[in-house]
């Protein structure tokens, strides 16, 4: 039967955080080309307003917000496929990481996010075969310039997420994360300068928003389904073999 | 609308299409109406992969070098290779010699970079094509006795590192490795597999999706890169990066 199939999106739908960003918004885009019904989540509703042709439901929501999130979980449908691209740059040189800009970033892009899947595995909310995506960073496996709380907090989630492959290992959910290098997205531009960004490095160009929401296609088809606890790196071939 | 449709009416080489994860690869592309350059050792299996499939075949052994050359001054140029064929036997510690380590080493290693090599000297390989190779046990947690076999997997990863740098800035070739553990194919039959780890031998018909992704243009992105199908199974080991 899955012979055919394998090509094939797993299940039917899909939940997007972070989906107003630069990549969340590509990841919607190309989910809803292949007949996915997306529930979309972020901040700003004139963002989410533009999204609606796309999505079978937009919320505006704060994943930070405990209480809001718990109770907004409990009273979803049950989803097929989870994408978390939610998450704060936050470059900063070490000289000017406070305590609460330390916090900030942490509370958004790891504690924050465990609790999210935490919410939606309590409440039996994912699937089975089920797909969760972390979108992370190469500054999780590499140094890169100004980005120690981000690192931090995407490498804390990268393993915890490989933690967490190992604890659905037997119930057919994969749990993988994409990390990609220099990608031109809002979120980049006014960090320029800043990290991985020397463009003589990348012997493919930097990256595109597609790559990674192709990623993600990739990683949510049903044949993918012995792929979990992996990280996928994009980065044309720049970083890693430096 | 298909994911894959990039994946029309490009030549795709498989190396090692007979049986196993290379047939379902074959089978895969052909669904998506690539041209399949299907090249293996076995006639028998070859004529019955045709059967199946519409691919052109190719019957050669990739360890003689003659074999090779004639293979490449005939074959148009060509948009992604995948390698495939493999070779494991088991050896404790005790029996490693040269003899014994020099044929996993040949058909693992040395032939698939040896094809690659006549291949690029004869221009068969064009510009933004996508070579795969596959390894095994990529989080470094390899099975008792399979020392000359995980030396030679290991070597491809470095192999393709180091082509990066060669090919990826001029010509924007890009070179991954998929790795795998125990896939229900014949050359495991005889390996015992016990693991408490371990969710199930995958199932043959799984493995093509690393491979068809990694081909296609929508990985444009990943270069230098290892995809590990492995249920999970390795999970615990750090990933050799």
């Amino acid at each position: 039967m899955f012979k055919n199939e394998i090509l094939k999106l797993n299940g039917e739908k899909t939940l997007i955080t972070g989906a107003t960003g630069g990549i969340g918004k590509e990841i919607v885009k190309v989910f809803s080309r292949y007949n996915q019904k997306i529930t979309a989540l972020g901040r700003s509703i004139e963002k989410l307003n533009e999204l609606n042709d796309m999505c079978l439901e937009t919320k505006s929501i704060d994943i930070n917000n405990e209480s809001e999130i718990k109770n907004y979980v409990k009273n979803i449908e049950k989803i097929d496929n989870l994408i978390l691209c939610h998450g704060i740059i936050g470059a900063r040189p070490m000289r000017m990481v406070g305590k609460s800009f330390l916090n900030e970033v942490i509370q958004n892009n790891l504690i924050s996010t465990i609790d999210f899947v935490s919410n939606l595995l309590r409440s039996n909310k994912i699937n089975k075969p089920g797909r969760i995506i972390f979108i992370s960073s190469v500054s999780a496996h590499m140094g890169a310039n100004n980005t120690v709380p981000y690192a931090a907090s995407k490498a804390g989630a990268e393993i915890a997420f490989k933690g967490l492959a190992r604890d659905l290992l037997k119930k057919d959910i994969t749990v993988n994360s994409i990390c990609p290098a220099a990608i031109d997205t809002p979120l980049w531009e006014g960090n320029i300068g800043n990290a991985v960004n020397n463009i003589e490095d990348y012997p493919l160009g930097l990256g595109e928003v597609e790559d990674v929401a192709n990623a993600c296609v990739f990683l949510c088809l049903n044949g993918s389904k012995f792929i979990t606890g992996e990280s996928i790196i994009l980065d044309g071939g720049a970083v890693k073999i430096n | 609308m298909n994911f894959f449709d990039d994946l029309k009416n490009k030549k795709i080489l498989v190396v090692g299409a007979s049986q196993g994860i290379g047939k379902q690869v074959c089978i895969q592309l052909n669904k998506l109406g690539s041209k399949i350059y299907a090249l293996a050792r076995n006639k028998q299996n070859l004529k019955n992969l045709s059967e199946q499939i519409d691919a052109k075949l190719l019957e050669c052994d990739i360890n003689i070098e003659k074999q090779v050359v004639s293979i490449a001054n005939e074959i148009d140029p060509i948009d992604g290779i995948c390698f495939i064929a493999g070779f494991v036997k088991l050896l404790p510690p005790k029996f490693l010699m040269k003899k014994t380590i020099e044929p996993q080493f040949t058909t693992n290693i040395i032939s698939p970079l040896s094809f690659l090599g006549e291949f690029l000297r004869k221009k068969k390989i064009n510009d933004k094509a996508s070579i795969i190779f596959t390894s095994a046990a990529a989080r470094m947690n390899h099975p008792p006795c399979s020392v000359p076999y995980a030396s030679a997997k290991m070597g491809l990863i470095g192999a393709s590192k180091a082509l990066v740098k060669d090919l990826s800035f001029s010509n924007k070739m890009r070179f991954n490795v998929v790795s795998f553990d125990y896939v229900e194919t014949e050359m495991i039959k005889n390996m015992k597999v016990n693991d408490k780890d371990i969710v199930s031998v995958s199932p043959v018909e799984h493995t093509a999706t690393p491979y068809i992704f990694l081909l296609s243009s929508r990985s444009k992105w990943i270069n230098g890169q290892i995809i590990a199908a492995d249920a999970g199974r390795m999970l615990s080991k750090t990933r050799y990066v």
